[in-house]
């Protein structure tokens, strides 16, 4: 499943529904909201744009690295301190694939996907760029 | 001709989400930013002293990412969809 979406992410059912019996390793990355002096984040999305970018990600993981299965759920809105931001898991035949899949997803996301965010501070905002 | 410009992020509390342009037909990207910010303002957002696109701004048109090498030459056609957006960070 790829996807943008505001709800929050059921990660355990996510897990189920993309386990294969051909694999030995399902790699899960949870980010989250991190307190940094902050109270939430707002995240904003090229909806279309960024959902056919996480598509092409997931296809060039697979490609990449031979994984079995791709999950991108990234989610947009204001998320407070503590919240799922984004939920990747990279199912895959063994562990290598699996969690150099995982991590060579996030990078890519962060390299190009039009995904923004911005701090809140009680009245203070500030976007990361 | 009718082009319209969508900004995002911190551009779009600039520029507003969504502005409609009229330009002249051989016109360029950066003629239409230079358009947008004479319209609304903020041109320091989008250009460098010397007038130049900066670097860090990201620009689509047509839904295909522009390398900044791109995008002084690049002409515009009716109803073009230009995307502007600073440095993302998703993840």
């Amino acid at each position: 499943m790829i996807a943008l979406q505001q709800e929050d992410i059921d990660i355990a059912a996510l897990i189920a529904a993309s386990r294969r019996d051909s694999m030995g390793a399902q790699v899960v990355f949870v980010g989250t909201v991190r307190d940094d002096g902050i109270e939430a984040i707002e995240f904003e999305a090229h909806a279309a744009m960024a959902q056919k970018d996480l598509e092409a990600i997931a296809a060039e993981a697979t490609e990449k690295f031979g994984l079995h299965s791709v999950d991108i759920i990234h989610r947009t809105g204001t998320l407070p301190v503590g919240e799922t931001i984004v939920v990747i898991i990279a199912g895959a035949g063994h562990r290598d694939e699996g969690f150099d899949g995982c991590r060579f997803i996030l990078e890519r996301i962060k390299e190009f996907v039009p995904i923004w965010k911005k701090d809140i501070a009680g009245e203070t905002t500030r976007w990361h760029h | 001709m009718k082009i319209h410009i969508r900004a995002f992020a911190r551009f779009r509390e600039d520029f507003g989400e969504r502005t409609d342009l009229t330009v002249p037909d051989a016109c360029t990207l950066p003629d239409a930013l230079r358009e947008l910010t004479a319209l609304k303002g903020h041109p320091e957002t989008l250009f460098d002293d010397d007038g130049a696109v900066k670097d860090f701004v990201l620009v689509m048109v047509g839904g295909e990412r522009l390398a900044p090498e791109d995008r002084h030459a690049r002409l515009l056609a009716e109803g073009d969809e230009i995307v502007i957006y600073p440095p993302v960070s998703g993840g």
